[in-house]
């Protein structure tokens, strides 16, 4: 018990600290009236609506306002279509979601095929290719690889659609690419932690036993190193929320990444703010639950910490 | 760990070792290198094949994009900006994160709570939203790139410093050290510098690769350096919309950038497994 106490706690003072660089990084992205003001301003105009925001008043007092708010789930206003913030974001995330949901699937199948052949097949053909592929793939920039997919597909052969959503077939393209570009690291990881599963003392006890091949390597094997790639999961996440950016950017995806684009783009204060401090809340969470979860299963866990 | 079977990270990657010579060359004396003036645009060539295809002309060897600026002279003043930049963001988010690991491993206690939870901080926040962010408080440029490459690699270099540190701390000749009346700065200028460099280097060479593809990734979306300066990320976003017309003003800048990352993964590579063999 004192184990999730502990690690909730340090997930509350995580989520704070976030809040600040939220709060501190946006306010240092300069003044937002200038670009909110007609092109002919009065020094007037600009004293009001400097009032309007709250942006005259002291940092500190701007923060407690905008975290008071923000526990409430009022994230402010957007300066630019001056609808709240939580409404903007919650019509795009489901969006958002559909491609990381679908991205992590297609990335945990690959990971779970094409990393258990690799690690039994250790240093013969194809493991060779798997890991070699898999570096290509590390190295290679996700967004070529987007824009190569719309000319081929799109533009050339026209077998799937490249902008927008809404059909399965306008998920293929991104999420098909963001999935092999989250698996590349999680393939070589499964790897070498399967590797290690293979040659420990309870798989050779399994095999002593007289377990058949595949049950030893699908249900022991593969299961007790699944769990280190779990382990990644703010890692994953951070990959899935980089690359969602730029493959909404490439295919225009309605979610998440194209809007939080556009509002830095039109510096949009609060929205860039509402976005970043949900995604990372998102991932804090994210990985308590893994703790919590790996805790329960694994209690060596709960006595190291 | 047992070996690989082949061991064939073990022999030397000379090609590896090649390609990150010609990119630190490129990089340092590209200027007097490139052919053309990288920006200096000329519309009656535009969007002229490479040298070695039809209707190419050795004038222009990887041929010219959409406002006739010669694709290789770019390449090569791209290159700088990827050698600049990732080594920078390296150098500040590599140095921050050793510094504070070391803190934090050294002395324990508070000075590891407060580090541990700003690099949790750090890890969750996405850090190409803090690029977007400080493209605009800094205004885009290499500046705000490399801050926000470096804000996104220090927190690595923290944890993996500190859990080191934890254990080099407890080693039998800091004990001694410690008994010996040694203070701490000595003790770590002596004893855990020297033990965690090899660590560094091999970091270090693997994350260059990384550091170059964010830095690519930065300049498609528009965020690095500001037109017409060139970098390989801007240039493959140039040649998106004339993919079918002009594929070269996009795939040779793509293939620098792919060589060179993987360049840095297999020497990176090469220097972890040497060590590791030296260890056993």
């Amino acid at each position: 018990m004192k184990f999730f106490i502990k690690k909730t706690g340090q997930a509350l003072i995580t989520v704070f600290l976030v809040s600040i660089i939220v709060f501190l990084a946006i306010h240092s992205t300069g003044d937002p009236v200038g670009s909110l003001l007609p092109s002919q301003y009065t020094e007037e105009q600009k004293q009001q609506l400097t009032e309007q925001l709250g942006l005259d008043r002291p940092l500190a007092v701007q923060y407690l306002q905008f975290a008071g708010k923000a526990l409430q789930g009022n994230l402010g206003e957007s300066y630019i279509s001056k609808r709240p913030v939580s409404d903007m974001i919650f019509e795009k995330l489901p969006y958002t979601f559909e491609l990381a949901i679908v991205s992590i699937a297609v990335a945990f199948i690959i990971t779970i095929i094409f990393g258990s052949i690799a690690a039994l097949s250790r240093g013969k053909l194809p493991d060779l290719i798997i890991s070699n592929l898999s570096t290509l793939f590390k190295a290679t920039p996700i967004f070529f690889l987007a824009i190569l997919m719309v000319q081929l597909f799109g533009v050339k052969w026209r077998i799937f659609p490249v902008s927008g959503a809404g059909t399965p077939l306008h998920l293929v393209l991104p999420a098909g690419l963001l999935g092999i570009s989250i698996s590349a690291d999680m393939v070589m990881i499964l790897r070498g932690k399967m590797i290690e599963a293979l040659e420990s003392d309870y798989v050779k006890f399994d095999r002593l036993k007289g377990i058949p091949e595949y049950q030893v390597v699908l249900k022991h094997a593969l299961r007790n190193s699944f769990s280190s790639v779990l382990a990644l999961s703010s890692f994953i996440f951070a990959h899935l929320i980089a690359g969602s950016v730029v493959m909404e950017n490439v295919f225009a995806w309605p979610g998440i990444g194209t809007l939080s684009y556009n509002s830095v783009i039109s510096r949009d204060f609060p929205v860039v703010q509402g976005i970043v401090l949900l995604l990372s809340i998102f991932t804090i969470v994210l990985s308590l639950l893994v703790d919590i979860f790996s805790a329960i299963l694994d209690p060596r866990i709960r006595k190291k910490a | 760990m047992k070996r690989r079977k082949f061991g064939r990270h073990n022999k030397i990657p000379y090609f590896s070792i090649a390609v990150i010579i010609l990119f630190l060359i490129i990089g340092v004396f590209g200027q007097y290198i490139a052919p053309y003036d990288a920006t200096k645009a000329d519309l009656s060539s535009k969007l002229l094949p490479p040298a070695f295809i039809k209707g190419g002309s050795s004038a222009y060897l990887f041929g010219t994009d959409e406002m006739g600026r010669d694709v290789l002279s770019r390449m090569i003043a791209g290159g700088r900006v990827s050698l600049f930049v990732s080594l920078s963001a390296i150098i500040v988010g590599g140095g921050v994160g050793t510094i504070l690991g070391i803190v934090a491993g050294y002395f324990g206690r508070t000075a590891e709570g407060i580090i541990s939870r700003l690099t949790d901080a750090s890890l969750a926040f996405p850090s190409i939203l803090l690029a977007l962010l400080l493209s605009l408080s800094i205004g885009p440029g290499e500046k705000a790139t490399i801050i926000s490459i470096a804000f996104s690699m220090w927190a690595k270099y923290t944890r993996t410093v500190k859990s080191d540190v934890i254990l080099l701390k407890n080693t039998n000749y800091v004990t001694q050290a410690k008994i010996m009346g040694a203070g701490k700065l000595w003790i770590i200028r002596k004893h855990i510098l020297p033990n965690i460099r090899k660590m560094l280097v091999v970091m270090v060479s693997l994350e260059i690769g990384m550091a170059i593809i964010t830095e690519a990734s930065l300049g498609f979306l528009g965020l690095s350096v500001v037109p017409p300066t060139p970098s390989w990320g801007t240039m493959i976003a140039d040649g998106k919309n004339y993919f079918l017309t002009g594929w070269w003003v996009s795939v040779f800048p793509t293939i620098a950038t792919v060589l060179t990352a993987l360049s840095f993964q297999k020497f990176g590579e090469w220097i972890r497994d040497r060590r590791k063999d030296a260890n056993e």
